[in-house]
């Protein structure tokens, strides 16, 4: 038996317990650059822009040393205040991913990559959805934007049905620079708006990860007959899963698959995440991206 | 159809139960929340499309299966094509007894098989097969509209010739009364002396489902000779065989206790001990030389005949009187003086006038019998004589082989060609038939008790057969060849039968036993009765009620099962 010791934080199992999601994310991030070779930040997102000189006042942090060293004058370096990308992290908080701990492992994803786009300098936005948009953050890449982003993730809570037009409307309004998009959800109530949303997103040159968050226990059907009842609608359904189960494998096999091909058709990643794979792997999909972007 | 085990058939509902399940496992209340149903929905569709057939079949095939396990419980049994039946001819002789124990009991359960049948049995009444009307037994089957059906371990004789094709005969193989008791007691010699060792055996038999224990003794003329503690497992059967010198001619076996099961506690032989007899014949008689000539035996006794003319002095001197016809006024009388002073006196008679003139003149009726009888007859003579006792009692103690008038007549049909047949040295067994004719002064049969009997008769007019039970039965006798005759049987007790004219002479009497041994009448097998009827079917056992079908249902249940898990089989294989 594996001991629970034996577990690395990018395990959900051991991630998913620490509760506050700051030092989640932290650690899940940290967890990750200790097997990651090469550092994920890519230097100063910053971009100088023009010298100014001296006032009393100034932070001498920014004084231009070697100008100094050459003229005797004190100069200050003046920087681009935007970063060079611009990340929107979206998260299906519709009912169905309420399912065990779907949200949270989407939660704590977005945390990491949150984490990760900060170090990076990278502005990073949110944007959680259901039957329509419920929380908007715009992207900034402070320290104090981070925190807000966290805070607003840790009081994420799922519910109501999926309107995937509210969202991609709101996305397309707001992405007036290309961007990229961290698009969390299990795809449910809407597939075809959610690919079809996602592939006009891409289409607008904006790059596009889709993880496909599903628990382990909708594959994995078990238990005798029962009543499902539907989370997001309330619709109900007799089925037997121990008779049953083949055949829904076979049609959920082939459902993911169509999602699959579908985006990747649009030329938008996307990777099934059920909530027990390690969040490197999530991880890992994202800084590859975000090197092909610089 | 029938069952064996009726009450099985409660539990026919079971069968309900793979629906039931299949029903209240749709019904269940168990609720699961579940992120999104779309899937399960096509999934469910999907699914029912494919299992929905086999679904079908498995409940069909598991209901059936219950059917057939609770319907071979049920023990069904199938008795032919007994439906419609009007009339069941059922055989109650005593043969049947172990299979009709309780007739009430067993109308009941024909009843159950064939409502509103009409039941008849037949046993007692006159059943004549062999008669120009195609028997009274296979025209009351023909007065009948549809299919009749008879129960009986039939006898050979009963149902030959008579014409039931078309109706069902059930065939009851012919199980053994239950017996306990002397089966077998026999001497091996016709005569004895005083000193002469006399050999014989008993056999004693327990054919029933109880051990027996007890005493066999051998009894010489009331004194005690032999004894032998027995014990006898069920279905046992002991023979003893010794020899022993005789001081009496009677000879008794019995059983300690007594009153056996259907059997005999109490059997006797007879040896006669014989000194010196004096015979006188009025003529030379070849049938008589030939007979007091006896084949292979050395008659222990003194035998001297005068012949000639016979005076009152002579055969008042003489042990025994042989006449012969033709006979004169002065020799019947000559008889009848012989007779009054205790004389035996044989008249054998050849010719219809002297036979008549006998008749009148004594008042007896003549029996005809064949040459090879007469040794019999003088035999028996001499043996009474020599040993000077009642040889026989009947059922109620009565000596039965009494000297009334000491006269024996002996009609004969004249075959001179046959003299070498006269005298058989096998007569001993014919002891108690010549006791009894001697007593009826008319022919005694020993018959099984499912026999059917031809007894020629004198007379065309009604005759009564007398049950042992004191009832009667008349009987009419019908034309036949030779003359006219009476059918008699089956009978259902054992005991004596006699069958007597309206002025209650007795013309035979019929021992009815159920030792096949004494029986004149071979019993019937199964063979006999599949040669005869073209509807033949052998049921095991009629309160049993038929053919067991459980053996056959057990198979199908076997052949379902297979098939349903070969259908499980194809749903794995198909991911069904």
């Amino acid at each position: 038996m594996k001991r629970t010791g034996e577990k690395s934080i990018l395990d959900p199992e051991i991630a998913l317990r620490i509760k506050r999601l700051d030092l989640r994310a932290k650690l899940v991030v940290e967890g990750f650059m200790v097997g990651y070779h090469r550092s994920p930040y890519h230097g100063f997102s910053v971009e100088f822009a023009e010298h100014r000189a001296y006032t009393p006042g100034d932070d001498i942090r920014w004084l231009d040393w070697r100008v100094l060293a050459r003229t005797e004058r004190l100069y200050i370096r003046k920087f681009e205040e935007e970063t060079n990308l611009r990340a929107y992290i979206v998260i299906d908080t519709s009912g169905s991913m309420g399912f065990e701990n779907k949200l949270d492992y989407a939660v704590t994803l977005a945390s990491a990559f949150a984490y990760i786009l900060h170090f990076q300098r990278d502005a990073f936005g949110l944007i959680t959805f259901s039957e329509g948009i419920n929380l908007f953050l715009p992207p900034h890449s402070t320290t104090l934007h981070r925190r807000r982003f966290l805070s607003m993730l840790q009081s994420v809570q799922a519910g109501g049905k999926t309107d995937t037009k509210s969202i991609f409307n709101t996305l397309a309004e707001n992405m007036k620079k290309k961007g990229l998009i961290l698009f969390l959800s299990d795809f449910y109530g809407d597939t075809s708006g959610f690919i079809r949303g996602l592939k006009i997103l891409r289409r607008m040159g904006n790059e596009v990860i889709a993880f496909q968050i599903i628990a382990p226990s909708e594959t994995d059907l078990r238990g005798k007959s029962a009543i499902f009842e539907d989370m997001e609608t309330g619709e109900r359904l007799q089925f037997d899963p121990q008779t049953m189960k083949k055949t829904y494998h076979e049609i959920l096999d082939s459902y993911i698959q169509e999602v699959k091909t579908s985006l990747r058709a649009g030329l938008v990643e996307y990777e099934l995440m059920t909530t027990d794979t390690p969040f490197d792997i999530a991880l890992m999909k994202f800084l590859k991206k975000r090197e092909k972007i610089r | 159809m029938n069952f064996s085990n009726p009450t099985a058939l409660y539990f026919l509902p079971m069968a309900l139960i793979p629906i039931l399940i299949h029903l209240l496992g749709r019904r269940t209340r168990r609720r699961v929340k579940f992120p999104w149903i779309e899937l399960l929905r096509k999934a469910s569709t999907e699914g029912r499309r494919r299992r929905t057939p086999f679904e079908i079949i498995l409940l069909i095939i598991r209901t059936l299966l219950i059917l057939l396990l609770i319907l071979a419980f049920a023990n069904p049994v199938h008795i032919g094509n007994l439906k419609g039946i009007k009339t069941l001819w059922v055989d109650i002789s005593h043969s049947m007894s172990p299979y009709i124990s309780d007739e009430g009991k067993f109308i009941r359960n024909i009843r159950e098989m064939i409502p509103n049948v009409e039941v008849k049995f037949f046993a007692d009444r006159q059943i004549d097969v062999n008669s120009p009307e195609k028997t009274y037994f296979a025209s009351s089957l023909k007065s009948l509209s549809g299919n009749s059906v008879i129960f009986t371990d039939l006898q050979r004789n009963m149902l030959e010739g008579s014409h039931i094709k078309g109706h069902t005969v059930i065939f009851v193989p012919q199980k053994r009364v239950a017996n306990r008791g002397i089966v077998e007691f026999e001497t091996d010699v016709p005569f004895a002396t005083a000193d002469m060792p006399v050999p014989f055996s008993i056999k004693v038999e327990n054919y029933s489902a109880e051990p027996w224990s007890g005493k066999v003794e051998l009894k010489n003329s009331g004194v005690t000779v032999r004894g032998w503690e027995t014990y006898l497992k069920p279905w046992e059967s002991v023979t003893y065989r010794d020899t022993i010198t005789i001081h009496g001619s009677e000879l008794e076996a019995s059983l300690l206790p007594g009153d056996e099961l259907d059997g005999d506690d109490r059997r006797f032989a007879f040896v006669p001990l014989l000194s010196s007899v004096k015979v006188v014949m009025n003529r030379q008689n070849r049938y008589l030389s030939a007979a007091l000539r006896p084949v292979g035996i050395e008659a222990p006794f003194e035998i001297s005949v005068v012949t000639g003319k016979i005076d009152y002095p002579t055969a008042a001197g003489a042990d025994v009187v042989f006449l012969t016809s033709p006979l004169s006024v002065s020799e019947l009388n000559l008889a009848k003086v012989a007779a009054s002073s205790g004389k035996g006196v044989v008249l054998f008679v050849g010719d219809s006038s002297s036979a008549e003139l006998i008749r009148k003149q004594l008042g007896i009726n003549i029996h005809k019998v064949g040459v090879s009888s007469i040794g019999d007859y003088m035999f028996y003579r001499l043996w009474s004589i020599a040993d000077g006792v009642p040889l026989l009692k009947d059922d109620r103690g009565n000596p039965i082989a009494a000297y009334a008038d000491n006269i024996i007549v002996c009609g004969f049909l004249p075959d001179p060609s046959n003299t070498d047949f006269i005298y058989s040295p096998s007569f001993p067994p014919f002891v108690n038939r010549i006791a009894l004719t001697s007593l009826h002064r008319t022919t005694v049969y020993y018959v099984h008790p499912d026999t059917m009997l031809t007894v020629p008769s004198y007379t065309t007019s009604l005759l009564t057969l007398k049950l042992p039970n004191g009832k009667e039965l008349p009987i009419t006798p019908f034309m036949g060849k030779g003359g006219y005759f009476v059918r008699i049987g089956p009978f259902k007790t054992v005991g004596i039968y006699n069958l007597v004219n309206q002025k209650d002479e007795v013309l035979a009497v019929i021992v009815v036993n159920l030792d096949p041994k004494e029986s004149d009448v071979r019993p019937a097998n199964a063979h006999d009765l599949k040669a005869t009827f073209e509807n033949y079917e052998i049921i095991k056992s009629l309160e049993g009620k038929g053919v067991s079908m459980r053996g056959k249902l057990l198979w199908a249940a076997l052949l379902i099962f297979l098939i349903e898990v070969l259908t499980i089989l194809i749903m794995r294989i198909k991911n069904i």
